[in-house]
């Protein structure tokens, strides 16, 4: 086990790491979750969010398997290397409201930064504006931590605290075999308490079974080799550290050659699958996601691994994030969910630049106490 | 002549150990420097940073009762 544990941590681990991610994301989308969708820790969030009856968008509520996967496969990876340390006290609060924050963001461009770089790789030009976004948010979340930015030190928590969220997670895999139905209300419509869609994206996906799978394994390989998409680029711009960007170069590379090996390759701008086509806000959208994701140290995949190591306060953001995808869908922040309209919600725009200004005084206000 | 600097980098999480130390290392042109850290990844973090400046690094566990 050490030797696995030893190439995991490496530069090659990284490597694999991606690779795995990049090979399984567009083959995901082969079995069924929706175009350039194989994993987005956001859009997912969101089904789930919608699955709970948080938000009552008709075509955005499953309860993804992939996001139970990620936290569980990371747990496994943690219980076998020793790593499970649960912690807490690094400003919770504020690690929900970034989870929000982020969420906003990732809504309106339709993707975390994962999917932004599948998107990419499925041939979704829309996706260069968000990822230029997403390098400038990160940028300023740069100068923030320079100027003594600071969410805290945590400190040690009892072992029940880190199987808090591992435990939701198992929770609503029962809850997605089990889908439990109160009945029906009198125009025949089912009255939850678990809602799943029948049409539009959330009724696209994988078989159960090999997304949990998938997720589980990739969850696994993650924590091990910390495979970050925002400390890839923060590292880089940075300290001038390339090694967490060869991980996300090879997942960019794999998802690009599965997609062209699977016919999933479409070059263009327009009628691209679940996209908006308005770069302004493309790329606005995804400045305040990559700040927000900078000030809380990861993107939201690697907020799921350490939710899986024991970290409550990444367990925080990742409830923030669910919570706030239910709001941006209810709210009409989120892009439109429908392929034929590509449009942005009436009130995305607005919430931006809210989050924006929001996650600026964070980043202001926030600095650590002197002892 | 022989003073370690202290760089406490303890129950801090991703990036602030990489951060510390990164401003440290700018300040330390030579000597030595101790970074408590409290979690795996950033004892790698914090070591890959003092071994890409070309610095040796000894890594020390403690007890764990210490470490929580």
């Amino acid at each position: 086990m050490t030797s696995v544990s030893r190439f995991l941590t490496s530069r090659w681990g990284l490597v694999f790491t991606g690779l795995a991610a990049g090979v399984l994301g567009p083959v995901l989308v082969k079995f069924g979750n929706p175009g350039n969708m194989g994993i987005s820790v956001s859009c997912f969030s969101r089904d789930i969010a919608g699955a709970l009856g948080l938000s009552s968008s008709s075509g955005g509520q499953y309860i993804r398997p992939e996001i139970i996967g990620f936290v569980l496969g990371a747990l496994i990876a943690a219980l076998i290397f020793r790593e499970f340390k649960p912690r807490t006290g690094s400003a919770p609060l504020m690690r929900f409201l970034l989870g929000g924050f982020a969420a906003f963001g990732m809504l309106v461009f339709i993707g975390c930064p994962w999917r932004a770089y599948l998107r990419l790789a499925g041939g979704d030009w829309n996706a260069i504006f968000g990822i230029l976004g997403l390098v400038a948010g990160i940028g300023i979340g740069i100068v923030f931590l320079r100027r003594g930015f600071s969410l805290g030190r945590s400190h040690p928590a009892p072992k029940a605290l880190g199987w808090v969220l591992p435990i939701i997670m198992v929770a609503l895999l029962i809850l997605l075999l089990a889908a439990p139905q109160f009945g029906t209300d009198a125009d025949g419509n089912r009255t939850g308490p678990i809602f799943f869609s029948t049409t539009g994206p959330a009724s696209q996906h994988a078989p159960i079974i090999i997304s949990l799978v998938v997720a589980l394994f990739i969850g696994f390989l993650a924590q091990r080799s910390r495979f970050c998409t925002v400390a890839a680029v923060r590292n880089m711009l940075w300290l001038r550290d390339s090694h967490l960007l060869n991980g996300l170069m090879a997942f960019i590379g794999a998802a690009f050659i599965t997609n062209l090996a699977l016919g999933q390759f479409h070059p263009g701008f327009v009628d691209q699958p679940l996209a908006q086509t308005n770069e302004w806000w493309n790329f606005g959208s995804m400045v305040m996601a990559g700040l927000a994701l900078t000030l809380a140290g990861g993107c939201p995949a690697r907020q799921l691994f350490l939710s899986g190591e024991g970290d409550a306060d990444a367990a925080m953001f990742v409830i923030g994030m669910t919570i706030g995808a239910g709001f941006a869908q209810n709210y009409s922040i989120a892009s439109c969910l429908c392929p034929a309209d590509n449009a942005m919600g009436a009130f995305g725009p607005a919430a931006v630049i809210a989050g924006l200004v929001i996650c600026i005084i964070i980043g202001l206000v926030m600095r650590e106490k002197e002892a | 002549m022989n003073d370690i600097r202290i760089i406490d980098a303890g129950e801090l999480s991703c990036p602030q150990p990489a951060m510390l130390t990164h401003e440290g290392l700018h300040k330390l042109a030579r000597g030595a420097a101790q970074v408590p850290v409290s979690s795996s990844t950033a004892r790698e973090n914090v070591s890959h940073l003092f071994r890409n400046s070309c610095w040796g690094v000894i890594i020390e566990e403690l007890l764990k009762a210490v470490l929580g």
